[in-house]
């Protein structure tokens, strides 16, 4: 309804807010009230890394690996795995693993006794619904060799390297930072944030850390992490939940990855 | 200075030469998936899989399953990676495409446009259910599109040459999209098309 004061521009962008807004509380539960301040960041380098942990030690998956070779392969052929990409290891019981390399996505997974890796070096290209979709992938095949194995927990840490958009790292570090006077005003400082737990979503050990690049006065190093509990995060959400947590975390430090990524 | 000896370092033993391991004569292999795997007493294997090779073509597979260091079975097999094709049970998905991408399939725009967006990953996924689902085409060139009517808008079109009646594509083209939306991310379907060359 139009009001006083309120021009047909300024009801369009009431009304596209709203939509934006419902979309967000859709899509990641949340909506980023403090806009204008947010400094966009474009990712130039992304690496992913999960780890999940087992609950026990799974010697069933390693000392007969023959059925869980075929339940890879077959989860992960549609992205290019193949008996090359695939090794198995447990010449020494403590280090003993299986590793699978999808060359072309730049991942690797290991498969250890008492956990799970993987590691997507250049998410930025492959994309994130890809690593998440392998995980759960590289999961369904453990499971479907030894229903009896149990997680415990993830952990997600996301390195990212990324342009900042419309301001420098050291105005950026200006927000978190002041520097001691005493030092000189080309020093740089890195900031880091441990999030507070929160346990009754199983969330723990969160943690941002922006740091600087040498000598790259518009690019900075974003490090994301989180670990959550199994029981209350199982697999098919831990993507969505991942998600909410970054953008969560970088809106409440007025930052936002470009194309939300 | 008297006295002083001079340390004399121990000439290094000569490795032995070393020789061509010779294959025994070829036998067609049994089906992996079939291989049972005794019980073991724990894990005792000191080598179960080794797949790496110099070349494609030198594929060798070997599996020495030892409970308690006896060898209790030991399969080898070599060839030019129709070993690997022989069994269906293990990958049927990607037997037929055993090395992934193939250079000659993705053009480098296509490719570089894909990582740009992100959808690379989305890309691979696609080339292989386009296989999968399309498993009688001649030939797939994966390149980019533009659309002049649509303001330039480009798509990472998949060109499937295809010996099928017009009917029969346009079934397995349904299939195909029921795939990709469960399988792709929402983000890639606006991205990726596809055009049929018929032979």
């Amino acid at each position: 309804m139009l009001t006083s004061g309120m021009n047909i521009t300024t009801l369009a962008f009431h009304q596209s807010r709203t939509i934006v807004k419902v979309l967000c509380m859709r899509l990641y539960g949340f909506f980023p009230e403090v806009c204008m301040d947010t400094i966009c960041l474009n990712p130039v380098d992304e690496e992913l890394t999960y780890q999940g942990l087992f609950a026990g030690p799974a010697f069933e998956l390693l000392g007969t690996p023959i059925p869980l070779y075929r339940n890879l392969l077959n989860r992960l052929g549609p992205y290019g795995a193949t008996f090359k990409d695939l090794s198995v290891n447990v010449a020494t019981l403590s280090e003993a693993n299986l590793r699978c390399t999808l060359l072309a996505l730049r991942t690797s997974i290991m498969l250890r006794l008492d956990r799970l890796d993987v590691n997507f070096v250049r998410v930025h290209e492959t994309g994130k619904e890809t690593a998440y979709q392998i995980m759960r992938d590289c999961w369904t095949a453990i499971h479907e060799t030894e229903g009896s194995i149990v997680l415990t927990e993830h952990t997600m840490l996301a390195n990212v390297v990324a342009d900042i958009q419309d301001a420098s790292y050291a105005e950026l570090m200006r927000r978190y930072v002041t520097t001691p006077s005493t030092l000189s005003e080309k020093a740089h400082a890195g900031v880091a944030f441990y999030m507070e737990e929160d346990l009754a979503s199983g969330e723990h050990q969160r943690h941002v850390v922006i740091d600087r690049l040498a000598g790259q006065e518009r690019r900075l190093s974003l490090r994301i992490s989180a670990t959550f509990d199994a029981h209350k995060v199982p697999m098919d959400i831990l993507a969505q939940r991942v998600d909410t947590y970054m953008k969560q975390s970088l809106d409440y430090l007025g930052l936002a990855l470009e194309n939300g990524r | 200075m008297e006295g002083d000896v001079m340390p004399v370092l121990a000439e290094p033993e000569k490795p032995e030469a070393v020789s061509p391991v010779v294959e025994p004569a070829y036998t067609a292999p049994p089906i992996l998936g079939a291989l049972t795997y005794p019980a073991t007493e724990g894990i005792s294997a000191d080598r179960t899989f080794s797949s790496r090779s110099a070349t494609l073509h030198d594929y060798r597979f070997d599996v020495g399953l030892k409970p308690l260091g006896e060898t209790v079975e030991r399969f080898r097999q070599w060839g030019a990676g129709e070993t690997v094709r022989q069994d269906d049970q293990l990958s049927p998905m990607s037997t037929p495409f055993p090395s992934g991408i193939s250079a000659a399939e993705i053009t480098p725009a296509a490719e570089k446009y894909a990582k740009h967006l992100g959808l690379y990953g989305a890309l691979v996924l696609t080339k292989t259910l386009v296989h999968e689902q399309f498993s009688s085409m001649k030939a797939l060139t994966v390149d980019v599109k533009e659309d002049p009517d649509e303001g330039g808008y480009s798509t990472i079109c998949f060109a499937i040459t295809i010996h099928e009646s017009v009917d029969r594509v346009l079934e397995l083209e349904d299939a195909l999209y029921d795939m990709l939306y469960d399988r792709l991310p929402p983000d890639a379907l606006f991205y990726f098309s596809f055009t049929y060359r018929f032979e």
